[in-house]
């Protein structure tokens, strides 16, 4: 395995020369000034966008003045028309759009008028949230006094207390720009206290893109991984490495490298934004998640072309799966299954919540292991340079199932990744119109999951074994997987499976494994859509009786 | 120029049968499907009442402290004390409690709410809406005017809800330009991945047998732009069945097309420079992550203008013709260039 870390580094150092590194960290130099120039200076894409009429002064760059009449807005010309306190609208839905965004620019321009008029009585009315986790019933009791002998409430009347001393006599020298308070900029904390306009549901959305600059280092050493493993592929390099040691040597050798380079990226990340290097911890689950499916695809894809855009869309699909759920960080509990939330969470509180951090990146770690593994059995001439990419994953099942009890342990070990498609799945809910969504998003969740089972059962029957108990062993592994993640707590999430049906999804899984088997003599394809079809109706049932 | 041609042929056709136009087609519906999740999450959290979602009007309301005017705004029960109130918070009676000794200049409120749950967003709407209309209230008595603007289409008032132009941003200001970033992005990758496979399996020495250098590589920048030609209108295609309208579709197209061949042309000069495969697509990746943020933050940038040709926003005519010039340019250049080394490695 060492021998295998040292080749490694051997190819880079002959490949890298000083030369290109020196272009590399220039480029990256010049990355980093371009993306703090952004952060400073703010998108300025809408510029320009709008098209509007009027006597007033307008000095904002989104709004281009025209000198027209009100023909134009009826040709559509213009988007609106301003006069005094009265705006008229041309319909579009950029029209709707501008007097959304010219409101806000006058309601400013208003804001600032009426502080100077009238100082800070213009605002009468100041607002603070404070965000309380309910998570037991009753937890007020007379005998639950804290460490100081006072009750949480006591605790919060007495900070209220604190705060009004505090704050109070403060207010006539809150400056107005502090009372605006929306703009996201990079690190800047919202105001404790803001106008009731301004209040909006907790987000950590501004430090979403900060966490940005921990990950995305990281992609750069993942890339030169995969473009190795691939080049090695190609050349044929790698069947002789595979003749000399283990395929799981070859991995975890060739690893370790890019590894520690994308955990040298985090730490230099983390010393130049003065945060704790703590943050390793939530980066690196994600960072062997990507590895781990760049390995896989590397290895199966043909030619350079379908690995680069393989590679693309897993990429972009992990990123959104990492990051999206951390935009509603804090608002609902979905959020909590990336570690990207954890991160900002962290960042915020400087508390690591160790059940929180295990519920997040439980899947990353398993799903990092799991990929691994099959890339070492994939790692076989007969596979790497066989045939399509399906008719590959079709071959290192068939590889590791050969017996029917396989189909357990396969199934249960896929559940961590059927979540992760029914995640994506859930994009339909908003892409489709709602008359559809709903029973395409229930369709394409049968689907997912018996083709998981199928695949898993087919296997073991191109190996010979049993095929009813492989179908049943099939079924009681998605069931006990199932029951798993309920055990987990992830209660909100089960609606995408169901399962908080006790017995009956076993039963469904059981028939719909049997059908599939008992219809195989007419064609995997076949079969598979009369399983899914009997899945589908089970789950549409359902979800009507639920709703 | 027919062997040119045969090349970009060559190069699409393994393409189509290797199914990658499928993944970049999946790419695009994907960037396309998510930025949608991403609005919708956006507009959940910021205002639901727009899109018909968690408009809950029945939510219990406490009421900490002496606010007579606020009481007569928002129907709350009112409790002696934050302890009571907190007690029936977290036993879920009520959602939220506001805490207020109320006086007519200055109110500091403070508000409680549920964390981590749907119902904290449905009642900070709702406590907003209230304490701006107490906030006009007071104001009111105090003699301050009140910011006032009325909306009209068709001489008839009509309301306009806050936080609409955040959709309509994301589709033109963000969408759309990602599209064709990522457009241009799979088209430089593909010129890199072909030249650098010719490279590599050593197939570019039969290559040169039958065409000239600067064929092969005015072949290979062929197949990028007619890939970009292909994606193009697909995804304007896929915008459009979802109903977003795309105003001046041909100098969209235009721009897209240059902005393509701007990128396939630094891919090209990158893969000629370093030639190997995992270099090549290293730099080429930095360089874009590099010129992402300036595109955006450039109001004058093909991203931007983007935005701008499709919701028709203000634009000149030589701004996407001023792109597409300076994209041949350098398409040109780079095969110009492909023509001076072969004469050089001939002499």
């Amino acid at each position: 395995m060492f021998k295998i870390f040292k080749l490694e580094l051997k190819k880079s150092r002959k490949k890298y020369s000083r030369k290109f590194i020196l272009v590399l960290i220039l480029l990256i130099i010049l990355s980093a000034l371009s993306a703090y120039y952004s952060a400073v200076s703010g998108v300025k894409s809408d510029y320009m966008l709008y098209k509007i009429v009027t006597n007033e002064d307008i000095d904002d760059p989104r709004f281009v003045l025209y000198n027209c009449n009100v023909d134009c807005l009826h040709t559509k010309r213009i988007d609106l028309m301003l006069d005094s306190n009265k705006i008229v609208i041309s319909g579009s839905d950029k029209s709707f759009s501008a007097a959304d965004e010219l409101r806000s620019y006058l309601r400013e321009k208003y804001d600032y008028y009426l502080f100077e008029k009238y100082g800070s009585k213009a605002f009468p009315v100041l607002v603070s949230v404070e965000y309380l986790k309910r998570e037991t019933k009753v937890v007020f009791t007379p005998s639950k006094v804290s460490m100081g002998g006072k009750t949480e409430e006591e605790k919060i009347e007495q900070k209220i207390g604190e705060k009004k001393e505090e704050t109070q006599p403060e207010k006539s020298k809150i400056p107005m720009k502090e009372l605006k308070g929306l703009e996201p900029k990079l690190l800047v904390k919202k105001p404790e206290y803001s106008t009731p306009e301004n209040l909006s549901p907790p987000s950590l959305l501004g430090k979403l893109i900060y966490s940005f600059l921990f990950v995305i280092p990281s992609y750069f050493a993942i890339q030169v991984f995969s473009s190795s493993l691939i080049e090695d592929k190609v050349s044929r390099r790698l069947e002789v490495l595979i003749s000399t040691t283990t395929t799981k040597k070859i991995i975890v050798g060739r690893t370790i490298p890019y590894l520690i380079l994308s955990a040298l990226t985090v730490v230099i990340v983390s010393l130049i934004v003065g945060e704790s290097i703590v943050c390793l911890l939530f980066v690196l689950p994600i960072v062997l998640f990507l590895m781990s499916i760049q390995c896989f695809i590397s290895i199966v894809s043909r030619s350079y072309r379908e690995a680069t855009f393989l590679l693309l869309v897993i990429s972009l699909l992990i990123t959104t799966y990492v990051f999206i759920p951390a935009v509603f960080s804090g608002t609902i509990p979905v959020s909590k299954v990336s570690p990207i939330t954890q991160m900002l969470s962290f960042f915020e509180t400087s508390k690591l919540n160790l059940k929180d951090y295990a519920f997040s990146t439980f899947q990353f770690y398993s799903m990092a292991i799991i990929l691994f593994y099959l890339s070492s059995k994939a790692m076989d001439s007969e596979i790497m340079y066989s045939r399509s990419i399906v008719d590959k994953i079709m071959l290192v099942t068939t590889k590791i199932i050969k017996k029917d009890y396989h189909t357990f342990l396969a199934s249960l070990f896929s559940i961590p990744f059927v979540f992760v498609v029914e995640f994506f799945l859930l994009s339909i809910l908003f892409v489709l119109p709602q008359s559809y969504s709903i029973p395409v998003l229930i369709a394409s969740i049968a689907l997912v999951e018996e083709t998981f089972k199928a695949t898993f059962v087919y296997a073991a029957f191109k190996n010979k074994a049993n095929l009813f108990s492989s179908a049943l062993f099939s079924a009681f592994g998605f069931f006990v997987g199932e029951k798993v993640l309920l055990l987990v707590s992830i209660s909100e999430y089960n609606i995408l499976f169901l399962s908080k049906f006790l017995l009956l999804p076993l039963l469904l899984h059981s028939l719909t494994m049997l059908v599939f088997v008992l219809l195989l003599k007419f064609g995997f394809k076949r079969a598979l859509l009369v399983s899914s079809t009997i899945h589908f109706i089970y789950n549409y049932v359902m979800v009507v009786m639920l709703l | 120029m027919s062997k040119t041609i045969k090349i970009a042929l060559k190069d699409l056709k393994a393409m189509f049968k290797e199914r990658t136009f499928v993944s970049i087609l999946l790419l695009l519906i994907f960037v396309a499907s998510f930025s949608s999740v991403i609005t919708f999450g956006i507009l959940a959290l910021y205002n639901p009442d727009y899109i018909g979602f968690a408009v809950e009007k029945n939510v219990n309301v406490a009421i900490v402290g002496d606010a007579p005017i606020l009481e007569r705004i928002v129907e709350a029960k009112k409790y002696d004390s934050l302890s009571n109130a907190l007690s029936d918070f977290y036993n879920g009676k009520i959602d939220a409690i506001i805490v207020l000794n109320e006086n007519l200049s200055s109110n500091y409120v403070k508000v409680y709410l549920p964390k981590e749950e749907i119902k904290a967003i449905q009642a900070s709407l709702f406590i907003k809406e209230k304490l701006i209309e107490y906030e006009r209230k007071l104001k009111e008595l105090n003699g301050i005017p009140n910011f006032d603007l009325a909306f009209y289409f068709n001489n008839k008032q009509i309301e306009i809800p806050e936080g609409i132009s955040v959709a309509f941003k994301f589709i033109y200001v963000v969408l759309i330009p990602l599209l064709m970033f990522t457009t241009a992005i799979c088209c430089g990758g593909l010129v890199i991945d072909s030249i650098s496979e010719e490279l590599e399996t050593r197939t570019m020495d039969l290559l040169k047998i039958a065409a000239s250098p600067s064929q092969i590589f005015g072949g290979k920048i062929l197949a990028s732009v007619i890939l970009s030609l292909i994606l193009t209108p697909t995804w304007i295609g896929l915008l459009i069945l979802n109903g977003i309208e795309i105003n001046n579709l041909i100098l969209v197209i235009l721009l897209s097309l240059s902005f393509s061949m701007i990128l396939t042309s630094i891919a090209y000069s990158v893969v000629t420079f370093v030639k190997d495969r995992e270099r090549s697509q290293l730099t080429f990746s930095i360089i874009s992550v590099l010129l992402m943020p300036l595109l955006f933050t450039n109001p004058y940038s093909p991203t931007s203008l983007i935005g701008r040709i499709a919701a028709d926003g203000y634009f000149s005519i030589a701004e996407p013709i001023f792109y597409f010039a300076i994209s041949t340019i350098l398409v040109y250049t780079n095969i110009y260039v492909a023509k001076i080394r072969e004469k050089s490695t001939q002499n």
